[in-house]
């Protein structure tokens, strides 16, 4: 059962910290996340396991100091506060997770591996208090390392099967050369999240670590792309209303109409780009919070809602990663399903093959784009500097000219 | 460990909890300690101290068991623990090994507790020797992290062992003036071990080796991959065998190969007296004398006649014991040092470090690594790659090594793998 008035309870740590002298506390993190995870073997349960963690961290200045448990102590060592000070803290009860038999029905052929998530957290500072919402999760493992990650409950129905390269098949390479690429919305998202999520934060910006450094308020595509971070779309893995550092969740155009015009910005570097707060977000609650995306949104106006399957000579419908070197620009995808296209129809399956590209030639080969896409569920774990969240995606496909097959 | 033990009332509310439930058990309990000290982009110091506690619990009770796992040192956190396992039982066989199996094998001491302050004083100095060459290149990033562990095993058949670890690990990003950036990845017992000296010359040098030039054409050749390209490699090697995703009968393994999980050490990082379910820690074959070693997996997976038991893993608190590699170690066979296997090859690419992340097929066994490198004919450079593409299966690497170094080094991936450089016949680059 929840506490009947948790929110006045951090309310009342909230006060004490602003009133000890010693504490000098930027802010203290509150967190309880409870995982189920349902393991297969021959499609049939073959082990349950459950875990429970909960924690607190403080920051002061540019020091982090976190701990594992949510007791009156903990917090106390952490924030300088007496004991007695710190108020009887009581984070919500999680609800039951879902039934194995409501759930089994529900995921792919294949799948190893079910994983739901419920998590709560808070963020006391010396002005205020708030607790955070974010979404259930649910990640669905299959054959492959191939993994799903979805709002839970999932506002659509999950695939019956995993996409990628069917087992045994052993087409012939294709040779090295340039060519058009349909990218399918999962390849899309991770060539977007690339481009304009990572390079528009602002703690990479700041460091020189980013390609758009400097280039702000630019046009960077011809193509009118439009492209958001959203972490108010429910319905999406990467959904917060309050950020990690207890500011309000914005919807925020990075890229509008190919023009870079936004940054993720935290506290600390929301006035350096004249930008507002909201971004920051912690991978767990031993990490700090940084300028991170949440939920990617493409669209552009005015281009064919059918993919241009004509136009292309391979369609890419998954890859494993991409990558963009800041320095050189240059962009990597790591292809693992794909297919050749003649006038429009798949011919034949491709063994797994690298992609690349610079932002330079991006800049005029991203020739069209969808207008709206469904959820994309690949991809759902972004990872920056080892530290992995939830992310979501909702991108066209994607129509580009002038990749390389390597 | 000189920091206070913590654990106590959580690990003793888990064994009273369950030592009155009828069930066979194992409480697995777990308080870390790490600090990181980080110097950003902005050339700002950042400090982290972090303390991870937990306990772990597997039951076993009617023909069902179950794991749980709940963070805290506090008695509700070993009471949570111990009852979620046996909420979260489902039917399956008893994964928990007798308790007369178990026991203690002798392992390293580990190091002494480090202070932030003494990590302070190591990053500094690397921040100054990195940047004595003004204008070549600069550090973007720099990560040092030390941690140590103690951990409890108590089966409730009667085994209990502890063990304590430590280690270190440093990330740097250095930025040279032209060419792609370059991520150097260390890992060592102690911090005391760091020859920053060295280190910061050979950080330097792998960062500058390739800044300008075309990739390769598409071609087979010799590689030699030097420690940092090599271990990615290693660890999905480790992993396939572990997890008999090379089969035993099927691959041709070179005789220069001696892959040895050394779960006890003193070789490589993070010796343990136990694995994760409590079997004394030894050294694993896996590969040696041209033949795939022995397979060592979890205690079900040995009754059920897969392989020997010992090969549990136990990362953390939070996770079950699972079959997987712990502590990869590359025994060299042969003295070269890497600047005699350059020479010696007339015709290959030298690569010196991956330049992104490395993609592993498991289920079809084959590999993919961004990476940056040299041309070598006749034992010279002849043409830079600061982005090649390295790719090929784990069975040719299995059959295609040909020569290993003298330069082992160290590095904490999804497990520890200390490893020379490996010279490889004809993988395919890009």
């Amino acid at each position: 059962m929840a506490d009947p008035d948790p929110i006045t309870r951090l309310e009342e740590l909230a006060q004490r910290l602003k009133k000890s002298a010693g504490a000098e506390v930027d802010d203290l993190y509150l967190e309880r996340t409870v995982d189920m995870v349902w393991n297969l073997a021959d499609s049939a349960l073959a082990s349950r396991e459950c875990l429970r963690r909960e924690g607190a961290a403080v920051r002061r200045g540019r020091r982090l100091v976190s701990c594992d448990g949510l007791d009156r102590l903990t917090i106390a060592a952490l924030t300088g506060l007496k004991p007695a000070e710190v108020p009887h803290l009581t984070p919500p009860t999680p609800p039951p997770p879902p039934e194995w038999q409501d759930l089994l029905p529900c995921l792919p052929r294949e799948t190893r591996a079910a994983r739901w998530r419920w998590r709560w957290a808070a963020v006391v500072r010396p002005d205020r208090a708030c607790t955070l919402n974010r979404p259930q999760l649910l990640e669905v493992s299959g054959a492959r390392d191939l993994r799903l990650l979805y709002s839970w409950p999932p506002a659509e129905p999950l695939p019956g099967t995993f996409a990628g390269l069917p087992p045994g098949a052993q087409p012939a390479p294709l040779p090295a050369r340039v060519i058009t690429i349909l990218l399918a919305p999962p390849a899309a998202a991770v060539l977007l999240h690339e481009l304009f999520g990572h390079p528009c934060e602002a703690d990479l910006l700041a460091a020189g670590r980013s390609l758009w450094q400097g280039r702000l308020g630019e046009r960077v595509l011809e193509l009118p792309l439009t492209v958001v971070d959203d972490p108010l779309d429910i319905s999406l893995p990467g959904a917060f209303d309050v950020d990690d550092e207890g500011e309000p969740a914005v919807c925020r155009p990075l890229l509008e109409d190919g023009r870079l015009v936004g940054v993720l910005a935290d506290r600390r570097l929301a006035p350096v780009f004249g930008a507002a707060p909201g971004c920051a977000r912690r991978a767990h609650i031993h990490a700090p919070p940084r300028p991170r995306m949440s939920n990617l949104v493409a669209f552009s106006n005015g281009t064919a809602v059918e993919p241009l399957r004509h136009e292309a000579q391979v369609e890419v419908t998954e890859v494993a990663g991409g990558t963009v070197d800041p320095a050189s620009g240059r962009v990597y995808l790591a292809v693992s399903s794909a297919h050749t296209l003649r006038r429009g129809h798949p011919t034949r399956g491709l063994p797994p093959f690298t992609l690349s590209t610079t932002t330079s030639a991006l800049e005029r080969g991203i020739l069209a784009a969808g207008a709206a896409a469904p959820a994309v569920a690949a991809h759902g774990w972004c990872g920056k500097d080892g530290e992995v969240l939830a992310t979501g995606a909702r991108t066209p496909w994607l129509l580009v000219d002038g990749m390389e097959i390597r | 460990m000189n920091r206070p033990n913590r654990l106590m009332p959580a690990l003793e509310a888990a064994l009273s909890e369950l030592g009155s439930s009828g069930a066979r058990y194992e409480v697995f309990a777990r308080n870390g300690a790490s600090t990181l000290i980080r110097r950003d982009g902005e050339e700002a110091w950042e400090q982290r101290e972090n303390r991870e506690v937990g306990v772990g619990c597997r039951v076993s009770s009617g023909g069902a068991s179950g794991f749980a796992a709940a963070s805290g040192h506090a008695a509700v956190a070993g009471r949570e623990a111990a009852r979620a396992a046996l909420a979260a039982a489902v039917p399956s066989d008893d994964p928990i090994p007798p308790g007369a199996r178990l026991g203690c094998s002798p392992y390293p001491e580990p190091a002494p507790t480090r202070e932030p302050e003494e990590l302070f004083v190591i990053a500094r100095r690397l921040v100054e020797l990195i940047d004595r060459a003004p204008g070549q290149l600069r550090l973007a990033d720099l990560r040092l992290l030390h941690g140590e562990a103690e951990s409890y095993l108590i089966n409730g058949d009667g085994f209990s062992g502890r063990a304590r670890t430590s280690g270190s690990s440093l990330e740097m990003l250095l930025a040279p003036r032209e060419g792609p950036w370059r991520l150097i990845r260390r890992a060592e017992a102690d911090l005391g071990a760091w020859d920053l000296q060295m280190l910061a010359e050979q950080a330097r040098e792998a960062a500058l080796l390739a800044v300008k030039g075309e990739p390769p054409g598409r071609r087979l050749t010799d590689v030699l991959l030097a420690p940092a390209a090599a271990a990615p490699l290693v660890e999905a090697i480790g992993r396939a065998l572990f997890t008999h995703s090379i089969s035993s009968t099927t691959p041709r393994v070179s005789t220069s190969w001696r892959l040895v999980d050394e779960r006890a050490g003193p070789r490589g990082l993070l010796g343990l007296p136990f694995d994760g379910e409590g079997f004394p820690a030894r050294a694993i074959p896996l590969l040696n004398d041209g033949c795939i070693g022995e397979r060592a997996v979890v205690w079900g997976e040995a009754r059920a006649g897969a392989g020997k038991a010992g090969g549990a893993n136990r990362p953390s608190y939070r996770r079950p014991p699972e079959t997987a590699p712990a502590n990869l170690v590359v025994h060299r066979t042969n003295q070269m040092s890497a600047r005699d296997l350059i020479a010696a090859l007339s015709e290959g690419v030298f690569v010196v470090l991956p330049a992104g992340p490395v993609h592993v097929d498991r289920h079809e066994g084959r590999f993919r690594m961004l990476a940056a490198g040299v041309t070598i004919r006749r034992g010279r450079p002849a043409g830079a790659h600061p982005l090649l593409e390295v790719r090929g299966s784990l069975k040719g690497l299995l059959r295609g090594l040909a020569a290993t170094g003298n330069d082992e080094q160290s590095f904490s991936l999804n497990c520890a793998v200390t490893t020379p450089s490996l010279l490889f016949r004809k993988l395919e680059v890009a």
